[in-house]
């Protein structure tokens, strides 16, 4: 009897190649969004996120794709880059791009814009790990296991992480007046 | 590892509620509703911010897409062959140098260690060698305007044979000296037939043909050292030639005062004068002959010793086999791993040392990262 192993040498052997282009494209605003969450500055949000992006072209031959996703390996650099600006000031600012919304709303709508601003505050006293957790999962838009990938934790444990920071804000809006 | 279905129960269900809800599927809890609406919270991107990060984006990335990007992994392995490639010169460089006795070829020209000034003197030598010889001195072929130069001139040569054969090319030296019109001076050989031993000579041979003597004695053993020198006596020539002439017309002159002597007493008188003079002047002619010898021969000093090393007393039957160049190889490839060798003693502590340092500045860097976050408000 005669038994016959097929083994995939071309995916194992050639790396997969990055588009960077089209990461770029598809992944600025979410890393934006993050990046922003993380430092609540926009102007900052908006060097930071051109430096992490910067930082990924230039290593984009250490990408694995047996590693993780690409956005995976994106979110671990623009990590790095949010927290070094974030060791670099030593200090946060409020979030100063994103204003309420002013305008006058229907009824229906009051109560949503008004949940909507509790939810605001209560992001805002959040740990920031917390914070970063939502941000990441929520803003940047990464899947359960992209996130345990960027923080380098397992899924169990990222999905324990979330879950309590998602109690927490509950918490927090709750005790928001 | 924590497997997700290894969450509890009550935490796989909210966390799959917010995915449903993210995925825009019904779903229940307050979680799940919370999860929208920070997603709705969600900073963006206004047109006017997204379009400098484009223009930023195009200004920074055109330059380093044109880059290959395994260039920089390729710096490293550059960076090691070149260490590895100066180490190994180096290294050949100085083993080299220290066998600078060492023959390029068996029975060839060995290196020579020259002092810089019997180097020029030897250079001198050359010229007078190409000069007609003469059979009392050998000056240096005079240049316009200029008395000739009378040269001493003298070497060194260390050479070594096998045991078997010290007898053999002792009795070689000395018949290559007589061939070339010189004399043994003086020899020592110490025998222990067939076993090993010495021997020593002082040699002799006209200046004209010390190159020569040198080339033929070279190739009855292999050398091990040579050295050349010389001693620019001319001006004592002149002094003594001088002297001799003085001499010889002070004689003269006495000699007229004999003959012109009147009486008993000064003739003893002159005789008793020439008798002085005559002594003086054979004291100058002694010495302008000894002069004369030292400047028409030139001293060998040979030293002729055993070893039983590959390649010694080849002598003058020796041609370049493929045994030699085996050897050479052989020689050659263990200086190169000697030199690797060396290399990878230097090289590898100091990867170690630079991996250690780049590990533990990684991990310093990410706790200082993650501290940022603690100490964020």
């Amino acid at each position: 009897m005669t038994t016959s192993l097929t083994v995939p040498l071309a995916a194992r052997t050639a790396p997969a190649q990055l588009d960077f282009d089209a990461l770029y494209r598809s992944a600025c605003e979410d890393v934006f969004s993050y990046v922003a969450t993380m430092l609540r500055d926009r102007g900052a949000a908006e060097d930071v996120t051109a430096l992490a992006f910067e930082r990924a072209l230039r290593r984009r031959g250490s990408y694995r794709a047996d590693r993780g996703s690409e956005r995976a390996w994106l979110f671990g650099i623009a990590r790095n880059a949010a927290l070094d600006e974030l060791r670099r000031r030593k200090r946060t600012t409020a979030l100063a791009g994103e204003p309420r919304d002013e305008r006058p709303a229907p009824d229906d709508e009051a109560e949503l814009a008004l949940r909507r601003a509790d939810l605001r505050t209560a992001l805002a006293s959040l740990a920031p790990r917390d914070r970063e957790l939502i941000a990441l999962r929520f803003h940047a838009g990464l899947s359960a296991r992209e996130l345990a990938a960027v923080l380098g934790v397992s899924e169990s444990h990222a999905g324990t992480q979330l879950h309590r920071a998602m109690q927490r804000l509950r918490k927090a809006c709750d005790a928001t007046p | 590892m924590r497997r997700p279905d290894q969450l509890p129960d009550e935490v796989q269900r909210d966390l799959a509620a917010i995915d449903a809800a993210l995925a825009g599927e019904p779903a229940d809890g307050e979680l799940a509703e919370l999860a929208l609406l920070v997603r709705d919270q969600r900073p963006r991107l206004d047109p006017g911010a997204r379009a400098r990060l484009d223009e930023r984006a195009d200004a920074r990335f055109a330059a380093r897409r044109v880059r290959a990007p395994r260039r920089r992994a390729l710096l490293p392995a550059l960076g090691a062959a070149a260490t590895i490639l100066v180490v190994s010169v180096g290294v050949y460089g100085g083993l080299g140098a220290r066998d600078a006795g060492e023959p390029v070829a068996p029975g060839g020209e060995a290196a020579t260690r020259t002092a810089p000034s019997a180097e020029r003197a030897r250079e001198s030598a050359d010229e007078a060698a190409s000069a007609p010889s003469s059979a009392t001195a050998a000056p240096v072929a005079p240049s316009a305007g200029l008395p000739s130069r009378s040269v001493q001139r003298a070497a060194e040569l260390l050479l070594a044979t096998t045991p078997g054969r010290l007898d053999e090319v002792a009795g070689a030296v000395m018949r290559t000296t007589e061939a070339l019109g010189g004399y043994v001076a003086g020899s020592a050989v110490h025998s222990r037939g067939g076993r090993g031993g010495s021997a020593s000579f002082q040699l002799r041979v006209p200046s004209a043909r010390l190159e020569t003597a040198l080339a033929r004695l070279s190739r009855l053993a292999r050398v091990r050292s040579r050295n050349t020198s010389s001693l620019d006596v001319t001006g004592a020539v002149v002094s003594a030639r001088d002297r001799v002439s003085a001499l010889e017309a002070e004689r003269r002159g006495v000699l007229r005062q004999l003959a012109a002597a009147g009486t008993p007493e000064e003739t003893e008188a002159a005789r008793a004068r020439l008798r002085a003079v005559d002594v003086r002047l054979a004291r100058a002619k002694a010495h302008r002959e000894e002069l004369r010898r030292r400047v028409a021969y030139s001293t060998i000093d040979v030293e002729l010793v055993t070893e039983r090393r590959a390649g010694a007393g080849s002598g003058t039957n020796d041609h370049w086999t493929p045994g030699d160049g085996l050897r050479v190889a052989v020689r050659v490839l263990e200086i190169a791993a000697g030199a690797m060798l060396v290399a990878l003693a230097l090289l590898l502590p100091a990867a170690l040392l630079a991996a250690l340092g780049f590990g533990a500045w990684r991990v310093v860097r990410s706790r200082r990262r993650e501290a940022a976050l603690d100490g964020a408000a």
